[in-house]
C-alpha cells in the first residue's frame, strides 16, 4: 500500500490557491473526473478533486494534424506514426479542495498555492474514505459555481465507490448538499440526479 | 510601424503584375531547355563543357544519360536519423561573450516502432572557443560568429548524425538525413586560420563523413541532403555553354552576344533546376545523377576538399508527389551504389509522404534543435540573472538599451 501511495502521477506545471495545473508523467494516464489528488512534496499536503484533462500537442504553437486515410484506424495510424506520443502531454486540473494542517485535514484553501514543480499522485480508498468521513468537503467542492457540478458529482459518485455503504453515502452527501444549495434548486437537481444510487 | 504600405502596395500590384508578364517568357525557355536535355547526348555535352573557357558558373556533370527518369522504386524497411541545429550568436551587447549550439536529434526506426526524439546544448565562452587561432601566422585568428559560427554547428550536426549512426547500426538499413547543402559554402579560405579548417573540416565534417562511409561500406547506412525548393542552376548552366553558338566552343570572355544585348544561352536558362525538372520528371521520378564542377577556382576549392577526402559531391532531382521539386545531395561513396540510390531516393519519397511534403525526420530533428525567440529571450535572462547575483553584472550596451526600452 505504502509504495502505491508514493506512485506520482504527474507534477504541477501551474498552482495557484484554488486550483493546479499538473503534467501527467505518461501519455493518457491521467486520474479520472473527479478523482481525489493530493500533493507528494513541497510542504504540506494538499487535496484536490480532478476538474479536467486535456492531452494536446506539447509545442501549443505546432497544429495537430490528422494522420492516416479514413479506412486506417488508430492502431494503423500510430504504428505508422511512432514519434507522435512524443509530441504529445497529457495534464489535469486540479480544484483545491483542502490541506494538511498537522494531522488534521483542514477543508478549506491552503494559505499559499502548492509548489510549482511538486509531484501529485491518485489518493487510494482509505485516504479517500478519511477524507469524505465528514461532510466538510463538499463546500469547496461546490465553490466553483454550477460549471463545477459535473466535477463535484464525478467526485461523489467516486468516493461512494470507495465505500462499502455506498448507497448511505450517497444519501448522506444529497442530505447534506439540500442546505447548501436551498437558494439553486436546479443545481441541487441536477447534481442529485447524478449521483442517484 | 513605420514601413509606408502606402507606397510599397502600388509597387506590389506591379511586381505582381511583371511576374504573370515574365512567366510567360520564362516557361518558352524553359520548354527549349527541356527539349535541349532531351536531345543533348552525353557526349556532346561533355565536349562543350571540355572547350568552355572562362564561365564562373557551377556546371552540372552528368553520371547517367540526361534524360533519365527513374521511377520510385518499392519501399523497404528502414530506419530515418536526422540531425539539424540552431545557434546563439556572439553578441557584443551582451553582457558576456558567449555562443549557444543546440543540436537537435530525430531517430524513427520503422522495423521496431522504435523513436528518439533529444537535444543536446552547449554553451562556449572561453577565449579558445571564441577565437580560432594559427600555427603559422600568430596574428591570424577566426572569430566563431557569423558564418563561422554557422559552418562549426554544421560540423556538429555531421558528428551527432555519424556518432548516432555508430550507436543505431543494426539489421535495419539507416537513411541518414541532413537539412541544406552537402557541402559547407560561404567560407573563405584565406581568412579561415589552421586551428577553425581543423575544428571544422579535418576533425568536424571531413571526420564525420569519414565515418559514416565505414558503416555504408558495410551496407548498414545512405546518406543524404535534402534541399526543399533548391536554387542550384547547375544543369542549367551547363546546358547554357551546350548552347552556345560561338564557333569552337564558349567563351564567357567572347561571348557572341544577341542584337539587343542578351547572350544567346539565356534563351534556355528560364529559372531554377527544380523549375526545368518540374516539366521533365512526373511525380516520384528522379533525374540522373550529377556531379559539379566549376572552371573558376574561388568556387571549386570547397568541393575539391571534399574530392580530396573521397566524399565527392552528388546530386539528383526528385519530383515529389505534392508537385515540388527537390534536390537530394550525396556523397560519390552513396552515389556508386544502385541500391544504395534507390533506397535514398525511396525513403526520402516516403519521409516527405509521412512529413506532408517536408522529410519527417528532419521536421522533427529541427523542431528538436530549433531556439524559438523565447527561449533567446529566457536565455539572455538568466545570464543577467546570475551575473547579477554573482556580482558580476554588467550594464546593456546603449543600443541594447534603447532598442529594449525604446523611450518616446
Amino acid at each position: 500500500m505504502q509504495a502505491e501511495r508514493t506512485q506520482a502521477t504527474g507534477r504541477i506545471v501551474a498552482a495557484s490557491i484554488e486550483a493546479f495545473e499538473a503534467e501527467c508523467f505518461e501519455q493518457d494516464a491521467a486520474p479520472p473526473l473527479g478523482a481525489l489528488v493530493v500533493t507528494l512534496d513541497g510542504g504540506p499536503a494538499i487535496y484536490a478533486a480532478v476538474a479536467a484533462i486535456s492531452t494536446a500537442g506539447l509545442d501549443p504553437s505546432r497544429p495537430l494534424v490528422p494522420h492516416g486515410s479514413a479506412d486506417e484506424d488508430l492502431e494503423t495510424v500510430l504504428a505508422r506514426n511512432p514519434h507522435l506520443p512524443l509530441l504529445l502531454r497529457t495534464s489535469f486540473n486540479a480544484r483545491i479542495l483542502a490541506h494538511q494542517d498537522a494531522e488534521q485535514i483542514e477543508h478549506r484553501s491552503p494559505d499559499a498555492p502548492p509548489r510549482l514543480f511538486a509531484r501529485v499522485r491518485v489518493c487510494d480508498d482509505t485516504e479517500q474514505q478519511r477524507f469524505v468521513s465528514g461532510m466538510d468537503f463538499l463546500e469547496p467542492l461546490l465553490a466553483a459555481g454550477e460549471g463545477g457540478d459535473d466535477v463535484a458529482a464525478a467526485f461523489l459518485r467516486r468516493a461512494g465507490r470507495s465505500r462499502v455503504d455506498r448507497a448511505a453515502f450517497l444519501l448522506e452527501a444529497g442530505r447534506a448538499l439540500v442546505p447548501l444549495l436551498s437558494g439553486e434548486p436546479e443545481r441541487l437537481t441536477a447534481i442529485l440526479r447524478s449521483i442517484r444510487p | 510601424m513605420t514601413l509606408d504600405f502606402v507606397r510599397l502596395a502600388p509597387r506590389i500590384s506591379e511586381l505582381v503584375e511583371f511576374l504573370r508578364f515574365d512567366a510567360g517568357d520564362r516557361g518558352e525557355r524553359l520548354n527549349q531547355a527541356r527539349a535541349l536535355l532531351r536531345h543533348l547526348t552525353a557526349d556532346q555535352l561533355a565536349t562543350a563543357l571540355n572547350q568552355a573557357q572562362n564561365a564562373t558558373w557551377l556546371l552540372a556533370e552528368p553520371l547517367e544519360p540526361l534524360t533519365t527518369r527513374r521511377t520510385a522504386p518499392a519501399a523497404t524497411a528502414y530506419a530515418a536519423l536526422g540531425t539539424d541545429g540552431s545557434s546563439i550568436d556572439v553578441s557584443r551587447h551582451a553582457p558576456a561573450a558567449c555562443y549557444v549550439i543546440n543540436i537537435g536529434q530525430a531517430w524513427f526506426d520503422y522495423t521496431r516502432s522504435e523513436v528518439d526524439l533529444a537535444s543536446e546544448a552547449d554553451l562556449q565562452f572561453a577565449g579558445g572557443w571564441l577565437r580560432w587561432g594559427d600555427r603559422q601566422n600568430a596574428s591570424k585568428e577566426t572569430v566563431v560568429t557569423g558564418n563561422l559560427l554557422d559552418a562549426y554547428r554544421t560540423a556538429l550536426e555531421m558528428l551527432k548524425l555519424a556518432a548516432l549512426a555508430e550507436q543505431h547500426a543494426g539489421d535495419a538499413p539507416i537513411v541518414a538525413l541532413l537539412d541544406g547543402q552537402f557541402v559547407l559554402w560561404g567560407l573563405k579560405e584565406s581568412e579561415l586560420s589552421s586551428e577553425a579548417r581543423e575544428l571544422i573540416f579535418d576533425r568536424g565534417v571531413i571526420y564525420a563523413l569519414d565515418r559514416l562511409r565505414r558503416l555504408a561500406a558495410g551496407g548498414r547506412l545512405v546518406l543524404g541532403n535534402y534541399i526543399s525548393r533548391p536554387a542550384g542552376r547547375e544543369v542549367t548552366n551547363s546546358l547554357r555553354i551546350a548552347d552556345c553558338p560561338r564557333p569552337g566552343g564558349a567563351d564567357c570572355k567572347d561571348c557572341p552576344r544577341c542584337q539587343d544585348g542578351s547572350r544567346p544561352c539565356d534563351e534556355v536558362a528560364g529559372g531554377t533546376d527544380a523549375d526545368l525538372f518540374a516539366g521533365f520528371l512526373r511525380q516520384r521520378e528522379r533525374s540522373a545523377l550529377f556531379g559539379r564542377r566549376s572552371l573558376a577556382a574561388d568556387l571549386g576549392h570547397t568541393d575539391s576538399r571534399y574530392e580530396a577526402g573521397g566524399h565527392r559531391l552528388r546530386f539528383f532531382y526528385l519530383h515529389l508527389p505534392g508537385g515540388e521539386v527537390a534536390r537530394v545531395e550525396l556523397p560519390e561513396w552513396v552515389a556508386a551504389s544502385e541500391g544504395a540510390v534507390d533506397l535514398l531516393h525511396a525513403a526520402v519519397l516516403d519521409q516527405c509522404e509521412r512529413g506532408g511534403g517536408y522529410p519527417l525526420v528532419l521536421q522533427e530533428a529541427h523542431e528538436q534543435a530549433v531556439i524559438d525567440s523565447a527561449a533567446r529571450r529566457s536565455f539572455g535572462l538568466l545570464l543577467d540573472r546570475q551575473m547579477e547575483s554573482s556580482g558580476a553584472w554588467q550594464p546593456p550596451s546603449g543600443k541594447s538599451l534603447s532598442k529594449r526600452r525604446r523611450p518616446i
